[in-house]
């Protein structure tokens, strides 16, 4: 098009004016997207960067290169200090439970709702129904549901079983966390899967009918493979949630300070971050984090995107 | 292949700026450090009031930010209205703010711009913006004459009318002056310790305890006599919340500082010498601990089953409820809990002096030393020094270190004091709420003190560094008690663990906050 434009707009003055209308357009369309790319993507990553070869010189009111200083620290953490390798591995859980369990279960449920089960259209509400709640109140609701003045409770104690302490033990805390995480994820997910699976061609569904391919059939060997570049962007988001997750098990452990075991790499630095003069060691901590997991990233992405060919239909 | 030469590029950029970054020498900081002034506060006495009051120009303004938290909003209310009936051409404009993050991170921008005149908040990072020249230096405001000793012919300054032991944690390096410089007003003074509930105890003929023995004999009694609320709940002797278990530092710091002295707190807490964390040589955050330890989770059915569970609302709630009859506090909680829900659970709650421990230090007359550990220190009144309102600004903080106009504070917080001296025995006779009552004759009898430090170890570390450097473990000592599939929290393992780690970090720790 622009080609096209460019060879027309010398021959008359109004094709001219009309190609620096459509550069203005452009530039005008191209101008947010870049401007917001280069603040937060670009400054804040290069900031951070930079920050963690840093330290904070409260006399010179600038920030002064100390070379590794701050990974080492980090790494010291990581290798000698209990808590934070405990930190660590509930942050890698969030993987298995997003990817392995949260992912198969919003596939099938936007299965089902592809096959216009019985009450599909109120499903649709009840699972998306979390995915627009705000995550304070969400949150509050989930854990007040668990405990003395919950609702579960009192059935628990009616047939004679003691409830545990849901959101108190080390060992439940973090099961009910990633069962939050489960139910409360398992809305956009659907959205996501529901929208790749209408794009199928009906034909090929009405053909597999005829064929009498079953449901289970159709779902792992027809439906899987054509939504297969969805899944693989489903399952990176989910493995970068190792990275991310934060709030729900702020939310969920009382806000103020989270024990150890519901710690998780974001909301330690979260926690730790009063002021500017923590951002050397917090963004080489964060850093160091995402120096690790990113290859580990990168390499699942590529062995995932083997499995199947692209399809386009 | 093309993405794999684009990822070695990567990482040899990566690689090359780790080199670049690691042949810098990150130098030394050198600041020496504050030394504590005197601990004793100038007791009031026949004072008259000397203060120079200053004249404004019709239409004079003050704009006072403040973050509307736990203390509300009353105190100031007052005080603006005392103010301008007595400047009728000031106007104060009070700006409230729950957004914690305008006193904190985003500060330092605001106070490039147009800033209001006075900030009150707790943990403004206020050693920076001093540095930085971005609030004003207040040693004119702390030589500010105020009343006169009638009896000695003392001259009462403002930094006189300063608690003691809150003037350090008001102070910073002034590099210019090569000294150290007033630039905050410490807003709150108070203590904290063990809050009991005053109606249950009445009921039931509990006795406060005074030691820690009594303490555990009462805890026992309570335990066994399966004692019930009105509502029919068990009363446990204790509860307290997961979420928020750092209030248990208003017991064991105290019972720390009755076993160490104030002065070897002030020693350990400079953060000069490694050899405080390892308790073989400085055994007594330890032995506090071990009390505690003893207490608390050796005791399981001593505490609400849900104190694990509990968040820090659901822990205050319960206590009101009267299902326990003490819970850790801090000079905030009546305020917290909010005088309307305590009448509603028809519930009266005070705060019981910290029982002494058996090794306790004593004075010269032979008995326990008497101290109060304040959680509340890191509250802030500081004046902008791009503030357009600056002698008006002045002029209300001496206003308010009169006595008459500082009594406002304490008179709409529940218990709660401006970092100012008072007149305890006129608070006291003047309160009509247990709480109040108990926390000014603890304040009055009591050596109050703070955990702040000067050290660049706390101000300028990643992690700052604190008496517990990895966690006060509190609610993982409960939890794992006696119980071998976990972790082991005892006090052995606790402390060793931090001395591990400090004796094995400290010289990282240090350079990464310049010093050598």
């Amino acid at each position: 098009m622009i080609k096209k434009y460019s060879n027309a707009a010398t021959a008359t003055p109004c094709r001219k004016k009309y190609k620096i209308a459509y550069y203005v357009f452009v530039a005008i369309a191209l101008a947010y997207p870049l401007i917001r790319f280069l603040i937060v993507w670009g400054y804040v990553n290069i900031s951070a960067i930079w920050s963690s070869f840093t330290r904070y010189d409260i006399l010179r009111d600038k920030n002064i290169f100390v070379g590794f200083l701050q990974y080492r620290l980090v790494l010291n953490k990581f290798i000698n200090d209990e808590g934070t390798q405990k930190m660590l591995l509930n942050s890698f859980m969030y993987f298995p439970v997003t990817c392995f369990i949260s992912l198969p279960l919003s596939i099938l449920f936007s299965y089902f709702l592809y096959k216009k089960v019985p009450g599909g259209g109120i499903f649709r509400v009840i699972f998306y129904l979390p995915s627009i709640l705000p995550i304070a109140v969400l949150t509050m609701a989930f854990r007040f549901a668990f405990g003395p003045d919950g609702f579960i409770d009192p059935i628990l104690i009616r047939l004679g079983i003691t409830p545990p302490l849901w959101f108190g033990s080390s060992t439940l805390t973090p099961i009910m966390i990633f069962f939050y995480c489960v139910w409360a994820g398992l809305g956009f997910n659907i959205v996501l899967f529901s929208g790749a699976m209408s794009r199928v061609p009906i034909e090929i569904s009405e053909y597999s009918k005829l064929e009498g391919v079953g449901y289970t059939r159709e779902l792992l060997q027809i439906m899987i493979p054509l939504i297969w570049p969805t899944i693989v962007t489903t399952f990176v988001l989910g493995m970068s949630s190792v990275l991310t997750v934060y709030l729900q098990p702020y939310f969920l452990m009382g806000s103020n300070s989270a024990p150890t075991y519901g710690r998780t790499i974001s909301l330690d630095i979260f926690n730790s971050y009063s002021s500017e003069m923590q951002a050397p060691y917090l963004a080489a901590f964060g850093l160091f984090c995402t120096i690790c997991y990113v290859p580990v990233i990168l390499l699942v992405r590529g062995f995932m995107t083997r499995f199947f060919k692209d399809v386009a239909y | 292949m093309r993405r794999y030469q684009k990822l070695l590029c990567l990482l040899f950029c990566l690689v090359l700026l780790f080199v670049a970054a690691s042949c810098e020498d990150g130098g030394t900081i050198d600041i020496p450090q504050d030394t504590p002034g005197p601990s004793d506060d100038v007791e009031i006495g026949n004072w008259t009031l000397i203060r120079q009051k200053a004249t404004f120009p019709e239409g004079s303004q003050l704009r006072i930010k403040f973050f509307n938290g736990g203390y509300g909003r009353q105190w100031l209310d007052a005080m603006k209205e005392k103010f301008e009936e007595e400047y009728p051409t000031v106007t104060i404009t009070l700006i409230p703010s729950n957004n914690e993050a305008e006193f904190t991170t985003l500060l330092s921008t605001t106070l490039d711009g147009t800033p209001d005149d006075i900030y009150i908040c707790h943990n403004i990072p206020w050693e920076r913006l001093a540095i930085q020249g971005k609030i004003m230096n207040l040693d004119n405001v702390y030589n500010f004459a105020i009343y006169k000793d009638e009896d000695t012919g003392r001259i009462i300054r403002f930094e006189d009318r300063i608690v003691a032991s809150s003037r350090n944690s008001a102070r910073f390096w002034n590099e210019s002056a090569k000294k150290y410089s007033y630039y905050k007003i410490p807003q709150i003074h108070s203590g904290g310790g063990i809050a009991y509930n005053k109606t249950l105890f009445d009921k039931f003929d509990w006795e406060i305890p005074k030691t820690y023995d009594e303490l555990v004999a009462l805890c026992d009694t309570i335990s066994k006599s399966g004692a019930k609320n009105d509502a029919g709940d068990t009363i446990y002797p204790f509860v307290w919340s997961n979420a928020v278990a750092y209030m248990w530092d208003s017991v064991v710091f105290d019972w720390w500082a009755q076993l160490a002295g104030l002065e070897s707190i002030q020693e350990f807490l400079r953060y000069e010498d490694k050899n405080f964390f390892n308790p073989d040589h400085y055994p007594y955050l330890k032995q506090a601990w071990t009390y505690w330890y003893n207490l608390v989770p050796a005791h399981q059915n001593w505490s609400h089953p849900q104190s694990l569970a509990f968040d820090h609302l659901q822990c205050n709630m319960a206590f009101a409820a009267g299902q326990a009859a003490m819970m850790p506090a801090t000079c905030w909680t009546a305020n917290e809990i909010g005088v309307d829900v305590l009448e509603e659970f028809g519930c009266d709650i005070g705060l019981m002096p910290t029982p002494f421990v058996p090794d306790a230090k004593t004075d010269d007359d032979g008995n326990p030393i008497r101290v109060v550990f304040d959680l509340a220190g890191k509250d802030s009144i500081i004046v902008a020094n791009k503030a357009k309102n600056k002698a008006v600004a002045v002029e209300f903080l001496t206003w308010m270190a009169e006595l008459e106009n500082s009594e406002l504070f304490p008179a709409n917080t529940n218990g709660l004091l401006l970092g100012m001296t008072y007149d305890f025995d006129k608070l006291i006779e003047q309160s009509n709420r247990t709480w109040e009552k108990d926390i000014f004759s603890i304040l009055k009898t009591s050596r109050r003190f703070t955990i702040y430090s000067s050290s660049p170890m706390v101000y300028l570390a990643g992690t700052p560094l604190s008496p517990y450097p990895e966690g006060n473990y509190y609610g993982e000592a409960y939890e794992y008690y006696g119980d071998p599939t976990k972790p082991s929290r005892t006090p052995d393992t606790v402390f060793n663990s931090v001395w591990t780690m400090i004796d094995r970090d400290w010289d990282m720790m240090r350079a990464a906050v310049g010093l050598s």
